[in-house]
């Protein structure tokens, strides 16, 4: 999961407050930002960076490879790549060339949750990419011959991404260990089989019920003006009509075994052993906000970087391990994985790994963080908040990534760093006590 | 968990070269720059943006791994690795904790020609940060236990990467270009080389890099000129100002013969490269390399590579070509992944393509496209700190003229079909080029339970 961060800058008193220990002089300055929705239920977003004059389009939509049945993996990642063959306007493969023709550039993302498409050019070529993402948001075409050759791509880009990779091909089967039959246990790629097995007419079941204005969003980041840009956005996609609606049904709960899930793999492709192992928890779109911004935390101060907890002690210090870190997203629809991994020194086997891994992972539950500790880690994280704003591209992600969960993006972008000096130790001592057991993880090795 | 659509993989070996490609241009864009020389000649420039309280700083000296000693690959790449690890008084532990405190971002890395720092803080912590840098830049302290990591984490990595087709590849390719030219060595050394590298080594090479007349410093951000010129002066005029005993790598070198290699790595789908010698940076026909790389296998979606070979035939995820101009003349290379079946068409499919355009006059509609994405995305090149920074410290290091980028776009349009056809038949010449296949030799998917498609 990224770490992207927007823009956000700390107000006013209270944050200098909390700061005592460095004093970030940093202006008060928010976003410059409209947001409004459509009649068909289109959700848009407009924010203005005059720093260059380029402008970036992301069209979000509310469905991901989660949404899939047992059977049909990959679909939603399959249509990704259809939505760049043909539309009852422009020919197959052209999408890519006639933005390029301009200057532009363009790709698109699939994940669990969405499926999310970019164009990003010149600013005075809005118009251009507005146009296109409006044309295939409801006029795919969908032809046999162009789902027959881009298939093959998709089962070259599964061999290249999973099944040519020792670690991803372990990773995959460490989630489906990890999330039993919730959809996030299933590659979001898609099991080869199943890949093999689309057809043309699930695809176009797939759009129908999918690709719609009320199931979209639309965010635009750059050197634009709102008014014109709203009035483009009005004209352009206020027409569409909406598919027989489609209620994203809620995500199931993961369902937490009542005992450590291990995975154990010899692999005689894999050069080096790893370990992993992965909590379940919850996200900052899920409910308890402080509570994830808890975990942010707990993860910077565990292993984000060479000041981190398992760093210091396994790399540094015993000299156990060649690398070791810890990650939370927090962004996802449903409860993700809080990772911890490490790489042993040769010699070093993966119980002892394993031994000291916890052993760092207990003080946290045992007593609270110092001051200095957490002053770094809230340091780090907002510095990292304020060096993503310098791309309009990230400004862009993280405003769709957290508003295609339904959440708040000014919680995340905006009052970030506020959000974030607001956690206490305590908090962060609490949330490594409520999830870091060891009985509630997922445990992998990999070995040669 | 986020797949990527048609991300193509570029395991570009000298990866600062390519910096330079994609910058071009309609109204030739650019923020203003400053320059000006410091202490011992040393090269400065400046763009100046108020718009967020960031700073990004990119440093430039010949100290990359074509400079490494004889049997002591990897010196380079791990001055690089250790370019945080503590300055002056501070050892590792305390200097990396500062950085973290300040949430400042320091870090090196090694390319073929170049070594370049990369340093980046909130226009708050100038002054923290910069004397931490300077610490690191002038009194490095390359501590033996910290070296013991360094060493153990690269020849981890370097195991890693025998596990990865491209890298397999990318490596074998180089080495049968280069052979015993500095471009061929391991930049990142063997387990070897590794082992026979000490502190000493580390000093003498940071040493000769390190040199004021040889130094490109380029600071873009919220910072004005005149307290970037208070902190040069101060800071920079401790340093040697003798110009580097390392010298750019030659030119001209004998090549090795062409042939084709064939590596076994049990995975069901092969990497295949080939490639040749390239240009240096100064060749004449650098424009003419650009617009040609385009139209054949540059990035995006719209070259030839990929209309034959993923978009008609579905034979694979990604094709592509680059070339790095460098301070010699770097490769050419052309590189795809596909089923282990499909291997013999693929390289059928690519070898036609490359001689099609050497052969054939690109027609005009081709060339004007290209021409029109090249000049046209040029903004695109430009809008963060970090990627001004970047270029103008690439623009220096190899002497570009302050005009460079204003220059771009124009000399882009001034390409001739005739000037691609000329280059393509110089460089794209098949007689010259190696091939490296990383796979296995027949398709046999019984064989490794492990690998066979995926079921759930």
């Amino acid at each position: 999961m990224s770490k992207d961060r927007g823009r956000g800058w700390l107000r006013g008193g209270q944050a200098a407050l909390l700061f005592s220990l460095v004093l970030w002089s940093v202006n008060a300055q928010a976003l410059v930002s409209r947001s409004f929705t459509l009649e068909n239920g289109l959700q848009t977003v407009l924010v203005r960076e005059p720093k260059a004059p380029v402008v970036v389009t992301q069209v979000w939509y509310r469905v991901g490879a989660a949404d899939e049945e047992a059977g049909k993996t990959g679909l939603a990642h399959m249509l990704e790549h259809m939505m760049f063959q043909g539309t009852e306007k422009i020919a197959p493969a052209q999408f890519s060339k006639i933005i390029a023709r301009n200057g532009g550039e363009d790709n698109a993302s699939t994940a669990q949750d969405y499926t999310n498409y970019w164009i990003k050019l010149s600013s005075d070529r809005l118009d251009l990419a507005l146009s296109l993402e409006a044309d295939r948001m409801r006029h795919l075409r969908l032809q046999e011959a162009e789902f027959d050759s881009e298939n093959l791509v998709v089962r070259e880009e599964r061999r290249s991404r999973t099944d040519s990779n020792p670690t991803a091909r372990f990773l995959e089967k460490f989630r489906q260990a990890a999330y039993g039959d919730h959809p996030y246990g299933r590659p979001v790629i898609g099991w080869m089989e199943d890949v093999k097995n689309h057809t043309i007419d699930d695809l176009r079941q797939w759009y129908r019920r999918h690709y719609s204005p009320d199931q979209a969003i639309l965010v635009v980041v750059g050197d634009i003006d709102f008014d014109g840009a709203e009035q483009k956005v009005r004209k352009l996609f206020s027409p569409l009509e909406n598919s027989a609606s489609w209620q994203r049904p809620p995500l199931p709960k993961r369902v937490q075994p009542d005992q450590t899930v291990r995975l154990d793999l010899h692999d005689e492709n894999s050069q080096l052993s790893h370990f992993f192992a992965g909590f379940s928890t919850p996200s900052f779109t899920m409910g308890d906000v402080k509570e994830a911004f808890a975990l942010e935390l707990l993860s910077t101060v565990l292993g984000s970087s060479a000041s981190s907890r398992i760093y210091r002690q396994l790399v540094v210090k015993e000299g156990l391990a060649v690398s070791a870190r810890s990650g939370y997203g927090g962004l996802s629809r449903g409860e993700e994985l809080f990772s911890l991994s490490a790489t042993p020194r040769p010699g070093v086997s993966l119980e002892q790994l394993e031994e000291a891994l916890f052993v760092e992972v207990e003080k946290l539950v045992a007593e609270p963080i110092g001051e200095r500790e957490l002053q770094r880690a809230k340091n780090g994280l907002i510095a990292g908040h304020l060096f993503a704003q310098d791309s309009v591209d990230r400004i862009a992600w993280l405003i769709g990534r957290v508003s295609v969960n339904e959440g708040d993006w000014r919680l995340l972008v905006e009052e970030y760093p506020d959000r974030v000096q607001a956690v206490t130790a305590e908090e962060i001592q609490q949330v490594a006590q409520r999830y870091l057991k060891k009985s509630r993880a997922t445990i992998g090795t990999l070995q040669p | 968990m986020s797949v990527r659509f048609r991300l193509l993989l570029f395991f570009c070996l000298f990866s600062m070269a390519t910096l330079l490609q994609p910058i071009e241009g309609r109204g030739a864009w650019s923020p203003d720059v400053s320059h000006f020389y410091g202490p011992g000649g040393m090269m400065v420039y400046h763009v100046e943006s108020h718009a967020n309280p960031l700073i990004m700083v990119e440093i430039l000296v010949p100290g990359g791994a074509s400079h490494d000693p004889d049997g002591k690959e990897g010196v380079a790449s791990l001055v690089a690795w250790m370019f945080n690890e503590g300055g002056g008084e501070m050892g590792s532990e305390a200097f990396r904790e500062k950085l973290d405190y300040y949430g400042i971002s320091l870090s090196a890395s090694a390319g073929r020609d170049a070594l370049t720092v990369s340093f980046s803080t909130l226009s708050a912590h100038l002054d923290v940060g910069w004397k931490m840098l300077m610490d690191a830049l002038l009194k490095p302290r390359f501590d033996p236990t910290d070296l013991e990591r360094a060493v153990a984490d690269q020849v981890a990595s370097l195991k890693k990467a025998q596990e990865n087709p491209d890298s397999v590849a990318s490596k074998a390719l180089v080495r049968a270009i280069y052979g015993d030219h500095p471009y061929g060595r391991p930049s990142q050394g063997t387990p070897e080389t590794l082992a026979a590298i000490g502190r000493n080594d580390l000093m003498r090479f940071h040493e000769m890099a390190f040199r004021l007349p040889n130094l490109v410093l380029a600071v873009a951000g919220d910072i004005t000129l005149e307290k970037l010129k208070l902190l040069v002066d101060d800071s920079f005029s401790a340093m040697n100002n003798i110009p580097s005993p390392l010298r750019p790598t030659p030119l001209a070198f004998s090549k090795n013969r062409p042939d084709r290699q064939h590596v076994e790595l049990d995975v069901p789908q092969t990497a295949i490269r080939l490639g040749a010698v390239g240009i240096h940076r100064h060749d004449p026909d650098y424009y003419a390399m650009v617009v040609m790389n385009q139209i054949l296998g540059g990035g995006g979606f719209t070259s030839r590579l990929t209309e034959e070979i993923r978009e008609k035939r579905g034979l694979t995820y990604g094709v592509f070509s680059y070339f790095s101009p460098l301070s010699g003349q770097g490769p050419f290379v052309v590189g795809m992944k596909t089923k282990t079946a499909s291997v013999e068409e693929s390289l059928v499919l690519l070898r036609r393509e490359l001689t099609r355009i050497a052969q054939e006059e690109v027609d005009e509609k081709e060339l004007e496209d290209v021409k029109l994405y090249l000049t046209g995305s040029f903004p695109l090149s430009l809008d963060g700190l970090s990627k001004l920074a970047g270029i103008w410290g690439v623009i220096g290091f190899y002497q570009r003229g302050l005009d460079y980028l204003e220059k771009w776009p124009g000399r882009i349009r001034q390409v001739t079909a005739g000037d691609i056809r000329r280059v393509a038949k110089r460089i794209l010449d098949l007689d010259r080029f190696h091939t490296v296949t990383v796979g296995r030799t027949v398709e046999d998917k019984g064989a490794e339970p492990g690998n066979a498609d995926s079921k759930p």
